[in-house]
């Protein structure tokens, strides 16, 4: 019982609701009362017509007919009318509407509750229900696997055991010995077969190098012939052959060492005068002499230049040239404490690298950096102090410039541009090819007691190649 | 609908089940729980019932106990509109840049016709209300037609009882007065 209310409960309770709305609708909806206003066995005229009666208590009470008095409307009626009001309790509608559809609450309410069951019973069988059926499709499938299995060895037997029995025939007729000679042959077939794949694969083998030996040698040669069409070189070629070994200059070239001494040196000359090249063959040197090297440079791409550090934003330049006059009185004080001569200071620094070791910076440029941004203030101090023997400190400066006239290089620099004239410099020649173009010529001036130096001297460029990676 | 047994995720460490198997497996897991998904709408959708048949109870009870229809009106109103308010759950809009956002309209269509369905509930209410009213009133000029037939001119003259008091008080006093006392 309890099985099948669980089951079917829902439907039913759902079905009795339906059953009892409908009932509840069936007759009339107002209970119908006769009310004579004269008995009928008393035979009143004027009582011969009944009236049907729908009375709702609230509204009209049929009491208030008893205070009648000297009326043909007797008192005794009313008991009778009285009685039938009060003994049915006059009803505005039919009474068993809201009794009807209470027992249609409860019977929905009921479905609900038992559908409610049967969810969570649903729920709370499923992992049970599950294995269940897992073990019992697994126990199937593993018995017809084995199935499966033994059918497939008993069809291998029977092959075997007809190929038994064709052997014996065959060895019965005498034919056997046939049989292995064929075999036999045709393993020394198979043997031939696999010497001769051999031969073929070391055969190809050679001539796969061989290609690939020809067509490295084909893209050196491409690289060359493109490097001369270019004019410039492989600047990966020339980095590894540049980190690698330490540059040595040619006699003719040797006057740069004696430059590189100085703490700051200027190189003037007109476009293309070979003063960038000059500059990179500085860089080299000082590299190679265990210098850190800074490029003071508002308008180069810093991507294009490696092994050294680049400075092209104005902050950063405001902020290393606001920075430098402190360094070296850092650098001083270190030597104070450390209770070292100045002149030995610079063995301190062999073993520091970066910043903090020997410092080469190249100004490029240097007449662009107001019109960047780059303070007036910091850049003339700068100038000033770097114009000082710096070069004790393990700082050296190299200032390049396009003409001679230093109030173009700094606003700020009044009084003090004596001085960068009084610099040692070199002065690069350029001259001009057949399109009318400044190149360079190869050789400079190398003017020592500056601008003014009256015995200058005649020296030749080295041809640095283009590359920017040290 | 908030049954957390969908949201659980078992995930066993034994080893698998064949391929076969494991497809037979998933297909009852499937069909098992299209079962369950099926009887608890079923259940979701009972309760809905449970509150409309409430509401028409409490109407058609209302009706015979106080004929108030504001009362009446208020109380089915109230009761109708649950299933239509529980679709709502978590709703909320708002105004983004002139265009509302509407979050957890799930089922805007289910929503309108709960609501729609706790009118005509109102709706059938009133109308029920209406009719027993016009009945009265009918039954009121039937009853004092017939009255009046009867009655004639003659219209009752109720005796105040309070007057038989007055007069019996009255009597006393005299009595009190006129009635000789005897001596002692």
């Amino acid at each position: 019982m309890k099985k099948f209310l669980h089951k079917h409960g829902t439907v039913i309770a759902l079905t009795l609701a339906g059953f009892f709305h409908l009932i509840s609708h069936l007759g009339t909806q107002f209970e119908r009362y006769q009310i004579c206003f004269a008995p009928s066995e008393k035979a009143v005229p004027g009582c011969e017509k009944d009236i049907d009666l729908v009375v709702l208590k609230q509204l009209y009470d049929l009491s208030l007919y008893g205070e009648g008095n000297g009326s043909e409307f007797k008192r005794e009626w009313i008991d009778i009318i009285k009685k039938s009001t009060v003994v049915r309790n006059i009803p505005a509608s039919n009474p068993d509407i809201p009794k009807y559809s209470f027992a249609v609450l409860c019977l929905i309410i009921y479905a609900r509750y038992n559908q409610g069951l049967k969810v969570s019973t649903l729920q709370n069988n499923y992992s049970s229900e599950l294995e269940a059926f897992s073990t019992k499709v697994y126990e199937d499938w593993v018995h017809g696997f084995n199935e499966r299995k033994v059918i497939f060895k008993k069809q291998e037997f029977q092959a075997e055991k007809e190929i038994a029995e064709e052997i014996n025939k065959l060895r019965h007729k005498g034919e056997l010995i046939h049989l292995q000679e064929v075999l036999k042959r045709s393993n020394t077939i198979n043997e031939a077969k696999f010497d001769l794949a051999l031969e073929e694969i070391s055969a190809k083998k050679s001539t796969f190098t061989k290609s690939k030996s020809e067509n490295l040698r084909d893209a050196a040669k491409a690289d060359k012939e493109s490097q001369k069409v270019l004019g410039m070189k492989n600047s990966d070629m020339e980095l590894e052959s540049t980190t690698s070994t330490k540059l040595e200059l040619e006699e003719q070239y040797r006057w740069i060492y004696q430059l590189l001494k100085l703490p700051f040196r200027v190189l003037s000359g007109e476009q293309g005068s070979g003063k960038s090249t000059l500059e990179r063959l500085m860089i080299r040197l000082l590299k190679d002499a265990g210098y850190h090297i800074v490029i003071v440079n508002p308008e180069t791409n810093p991507s294009v230049w490696g092994g050294v550090q680049v400075l092209t934003d104005a902050e950063e330049i405001n902020t290393f040239f606001e920075s430098f006059p402190n360094t070296i009185r850092g650098r001083k004080q270190q030597a104070v404490d450390m209770g070292i001569d100045e002149d030995d200071y610079l063995d301190c620094l062999k073993d520091k690298s970066g910043l903090e070791g020997k410092v080469a910076i190249f100004l490029m440029e240097s007449n662009t950096y107001e019109v960047h941004g780059v303070d007036p203030d910091h850049w003339a101090n700068f100038l000033k102090q770097s114009l000082t023997n710096i070069r004790k400190w393990g700082f050296t400066v190299c200032l390049t410039a396009h003409s001679d006239n230093q109030t173009a290089v700094s606003s700020k620099l009044t009084g003090f541009s004596k001085l960068i004239d009084t610099a040692p410099r070199v002065e690069c020649i350029s001259s001009t090819n057949k399109d009318g173009e400044a190149v360079s010529s190869g050789k400079a001036w190398l003017k020592m007691k500056g601008v003014n130096d009256k015995e200058p001297v005649e020296v030749s460029l080295y041809n640095y190649p283009k590359s920017k990676k040290f | 609908m908030s049954f957390s047994f969908f949201n659980q995720q078992n995930k066993s460490l034994d080893t698998e089940y064949p391929e076969k198997v494991q497809e037979q497996i998933e297909e009852f897991k499937a069909s098992y729980k299209a079962d369950i998904r099926k009887e608890a709408a079923i259940a979701e959708r009972l309760t809905n019932y449970s509150y409309v048949a409430a509401a028409y109870f409490l109407g058609k009870a209302l009706i015979g106990i106080t004929f108030n229809p504001n009362l009446v009106t208020v109380s089915v109103v109230l009761i109708a509109m649950i299933p239509a308010t529980r679709d709502l759950d978590g709703f909320r809009i708002n105004f983004q840049n002139g265009k509302p956002d509407i979050d957890n309209m799930h089922k805007p269509f289910s929503v309108l016709a709960k609501l729609g369905g706790a009118g005509f509930l109102v709706y059938g209410v009133l109308d029920n209300y209406n009719n027993l009213k016009s009945a009265t009133e009918r039954t009121y000029e039937v009853i004092e037609t017939q009255r009046k037939e009867f009655e004639g001119d003659k219209s009752p003259i109720t005796m105040p009882q309070s007057t038989g008091l007055i007069i019996s008080f009255l009597i006393l006093i005299a009595a009190y007065y006129f009635v000789p006392k005897r001596d002692r």
